[in-house]
């Protein structure tokens, strides 16, 4: 199973995903924006080693498939 | 004439989005997890072993109230619950269901058991934030639900489980979350074991530092029992904006009060 971390700052959220018997080598990173998130970040791994995270958000945030959330950017 | 398009609807809150990838990185779903609330926050997020996942939701539909969901593998919903704790982490095993701790607000009663709460500091309403661990059916019936805490806040930030099926809770206990006013006070790192019915027979408290939490736990196949969080030994007070460091722990459970000093 990857080994997979989510983190957050002010207007972005971060993904990595690394192989855990060989250090450090990552299998990929992504990193999307979004204007705020909240106290909520979770990152889980399911039984297929799919990834999901989920959060509390200010606006609306693309992970590739399209913006969701209803929130247009109300922030500058 | 027609009409004008009607302008978007403004949110001025928090909304609950998620996304899922395959391990490659490759966007498979991503979606809003509707609620109605406008100042929700997230809690907890687990699969289980059939790829069902939860999420748990704080002041989802109304203030005050919180929500345990469950998706399909379709990324749909398949049910959502009330819930009367803030659950802010959580696991799903085949065998024991959904395990959960966080915090609780006030007097609640879950999986009929009255939870008591000692708090008497202000974080969400009149009372103080309490730590609690409580088993679910995969359903979100509740089957059992224990509080623990003190006159300050204490709150529950992980969980784990071991073969024997004990829960490991780490998180923090003896703060005070009330920051406005200057009224936040520093709190400890604490690590709990409970048995399966949920039974607390085992508790490490860290002491003899400013600030400490322990926002990770987890458990190996011998049953030893990993916990990570930071410490802030400055002694200026003036730990919000203080350096802090990372701790690694390991323990042998049941070892009583390894960490009390």
């Amino acid at each position: 199973m990857p080994r997979s971390c989510a983190c957050w700052s002010r207007n972005s959220v971060g993904i990595t995903s690394d192989r855990p018997l060989t250090g450090r080598t990552r299998i990929w990173s992504e990193s999307f924006a979004t204007l705020h998130t909240s106290f909520g970040l979770q990152l889980a791994v399911g039984p297929t080693d799919d990834i999901l995270i989920a959060m509390d958000t200010y606006g609306q945030v693309d992970f590739g498939g399209g913006a969701v959330g209803t929130n247009p950017d109300i922030w500058d | 004439m027609a009409a004008a398009p009607s302008a978007p609807t403004l949110i001025f809150g928090t909304e609950l989005v998620a996304a899922r990838f395959d391990f490659a990185g490759q966007h498979l779903w991503s979606g809003h997890l509707g609620a109605s609330n406008p100042s929700k926050i997230l809690g907890g997020l687990a699969f289980d072993a059939e790829n069902h996942w939860y999420a748990s939701c704080f002041r989802c539909a109304e203030p005050g109230q919180h929500l345990l969901f469950r998706f399909g593998t379709d990324n749909e919903i398949e049910w959502t619950q009330p819930i009367s704790v803030l659950m802010g982490a959580m696991i799903v095993s085949a065998k024991h269901g959904i395990v959960g701790t966080g915090g609780f607000v006030g007097d609640v009663e879950l999986a009929g058991q009255k939870l008591k709460n000692h708090g008497t500091a202000a974080w969400d309403g009149p009372a103080g934030l309490n730590a609690f661990v409580a088993q679910l059916e995969p359903d979100g019936t509740p089957r059992w639900a224990i509080g623990f805490g003190e006159a300050r806040d204490d709150v529950g930030m992980a969980v784990a489980l071991d073969g024997k099926g004990n829960s490991l809770v780490s998180g923090v206990r003896d703060f005070s979350s009330n920051s406005f006013g200057g009224g936040a006070v520093p709190g400890r790192a604490f690590v709990a074991a409970f048995a399966s019915a949920g039974a607390e027979f085992w508790r490490g408290v860290l002491n003899g530092v400013t600030f400490s939490s322990a926002a990770g736990v987890a458990v190996d196949a011998d049953s030893s029992v990993f916990v990570a969080g930071y410490v802030d030994s400055d002694v200026d007070g003036s730990w919000l904006t203080a350096d802090r460091d990372v701790f690694v722990a390991k323990f042998a459970v049941p070892v009583p009060c390894l960490l009390e000093q």
